[in-house]
């Protein structure tokens, strides 16, 4: 009890000091707005009704990017995992293509797709991708030869193997990887609004900047914050709930 | 020519590739087991024993020599020859009646009748109350029976025991054993044990076959005249059974 007091008295104790850096004007109020701004900035983006569009026009991007993503990282990440022979020939190339930021393909996404909807769903597509197909082919990669064994020993059928033994064996790392996967394309998405959109909650920090309002740029930022950390905790309780018989991992 | 042999075990070598040749890991190894015996191969660890069984399973091929289950050469995995594993290998994922339901749906059997079969088999090792526990939630000795569940679910010819009681501590050990060996004998079927500790060996076979250190090979077989308790701690009483202890324990040492 005395040490959560004590953890929430760091926390208001920084946006009292906050507060009182700009009540006294010691950095300029459009430098750095009061967290009082920023909680009355909040109420009036809540109040039009902006906000709350920017968020869902946020997210339905990044779920849209996140199951393209799902749809080919998950079966290629398997099957590399489970093939050597084909991951020894696709490796060099997902390995050269891994390290690239999401970010830095938006030049090439408005090229390719414009501005709009579409870009922003390949960025996140790709930045989705990496997290879900590593973590599958790993989990892949894992699965005991005596699981093998026993599949082949007690004449399981191809379906049955795959369906019985190799995709539970692999779903905690697939789970893993699309917790990741998500939290990553949340962070791109946002940054792909800034650049290759007109709507978001990357565009809302982008206006905002540059009509000198920087309490809502920073509403902006809590807002993304807080809906990562809401998706994350989700996608753990999804995980926890998927895999009852994992106790190593809970 | 004895048609009451159902393994048939040919000079069978296996040397596993590496340097030097690679190692050898079984010598020209000969027997043959009939149908209904209870055979346990005696060897300390490391003397191929594992690897005879996943030979005989038809996980492994033989480098040289040949293996025929009724004449039939053994070329693929089957479930007409189980094997009940060491590490008891249950899958994680699989609730202790799903473990068995997937044996019995790997043998084609329909649904309904496997979810029937799987109760029985589990209530036969006395794990009823088990049926929806994850392997997790169950000891060592309870996971080794719902492996041995698992394999008669299959109902195969010949049941390949490898070690299935040597990750259990001691006492858990003498209480499965007997129940073990009340179900196998119940059962009747042609069974294989490898094991290092003689006296599970003793216990079980019929007939005793002494494995010596790498390269394996068989040194001697040993038929067991001792009409045998039911529980191992009568039998470490027998004078029979002290004897035949010691005339493996020479024979190993060698």
């Amino acid at each position: 009890m005395k040490r959560f007091a004590l953890r929430l008295a760091m926390i208001l104790g920084l946006l009292v000091f906050w507060q009182l850096i700009s009540d006294f004007k010691l950095v300029n109020n459009f430098i750095l707005p009061a967290p009082t701004a920023i909680v009355v900035g909040f109420f009036g983006l809540l109040a039009d009704g902006r906000l709350f569009l920017d968020i869902l026009i946020s997210m339905q991007r990044v779920l849209a990017g996140f199951f393209v993503a799902l749809i080919f990282a998950v079966p290629l990440g398997l099957f590399l995992g489970f093939n050597k022979t084909a991951a020894y020939y696709f490796s060099p190339i997902i390995n050269f293509l891994r390290p690239i930021p999401p970010i830095s393909w938006i030049p090439l996404a408005i090229l390719w797709f414009g501005l709009g909807n579409a870009s922003a769903y390949f960025i996140t597509a790709i930045a989705s991708f990496f997290p879900i197909f590593i973590n599958s082919m790993f989990g892949a990669s894992q699965i005991a030869q005596e699981h093998r064994d026993v599949a082949r020993c007690f004449g399981a059928t191809k379906r049955m193997i795959f369906f019985d033994v190799l995709f539970p064996a692999a779903l905690p790392s697939i789970l893993e990887g699309m917790r990741i996967g998500l939290g990553i394309g949340w962070m791109s998405v946002v940054a792909a609004e800034m650049i290759a959109a007109l709507s978001g909650l990357g565009y809302l920090i982008v206006i905002n900047q540059q009509m000198l309002r920087t309490d809502y740029v920073m509403v902006g930022m809590a807002t993304i914050g807080v809906v990562g950390l809401l998706m994350d905790a989700l996608m753990k309780r999804i995980k926890k709930a998927a895999i009852k018989w994992n106790y190593n991992e809970q | 020519m004895n048609s009451n042999i159902i393994l048939k075990i040919e000079d069978v070598s296996l040397v596993y590739p590496g340097r030097n040749g690679g190692v050898r890991a079984l010598d020209r190894l000969s027997f043959e087991i009939e149908k209904g015996d209870f055979v346990s191969i005696i060897g300390s660890s490391g003397c191929g024993k594992t690897s005879l069984i996943s030979l005989i399973s038809g996980i492994r091929k033989p480098t040289a020599g040949k293996i025929s289950h009724w004449e039939q050469p053994v070329e693929s995995p089957s479930r007409r020859r189980v094997i009940v594993f060491q590490d008891h290998t249950l899958f994680p994922w699989k609730t202790a009646i799903e473990n068995i339901r997937f044996v019995l749906k790997a043998g084609r059997i329909s649904a309904d009748q496997a979810a029937e079969a799987a109760k029985k088999y589990l209530a036969m090792v006395n794990l009823a109350k088990f049926r929806d526990a994850y392997p997790y939630e169950l000891s060592g000795g309870m996971k080794q029976r719902v492996g041995i569940a698992r394999a008669l679910a299959a109902d195969p010819e010949i049941l390949l025991l490898d070690e299935p009681f040597a990750a259990l501590d001691h006492l858990t050990r003498e209480s499965v054993w007997s129940e073990v060996a009340k179900l196998l004998k119940a059962s009747g079927k042609t069974a294989l044990l490898v094991t290092h500790n003689i006296e599970e060996a003793v216990f079980f076979g019929d007939k005793i076959f002494v494995m010596s250190r790498s390269p394996g090979t068989i040194l001697e077989k040993i038929e067991v005249a001792i009409n045998k308790p039911k529980n191992i701690r009568e039998l470490k009483t027998i004078n029979e059974f002290v004897k035949l202890e010691m005339k493996i324990l020479e024979t190993l040492s060698i």
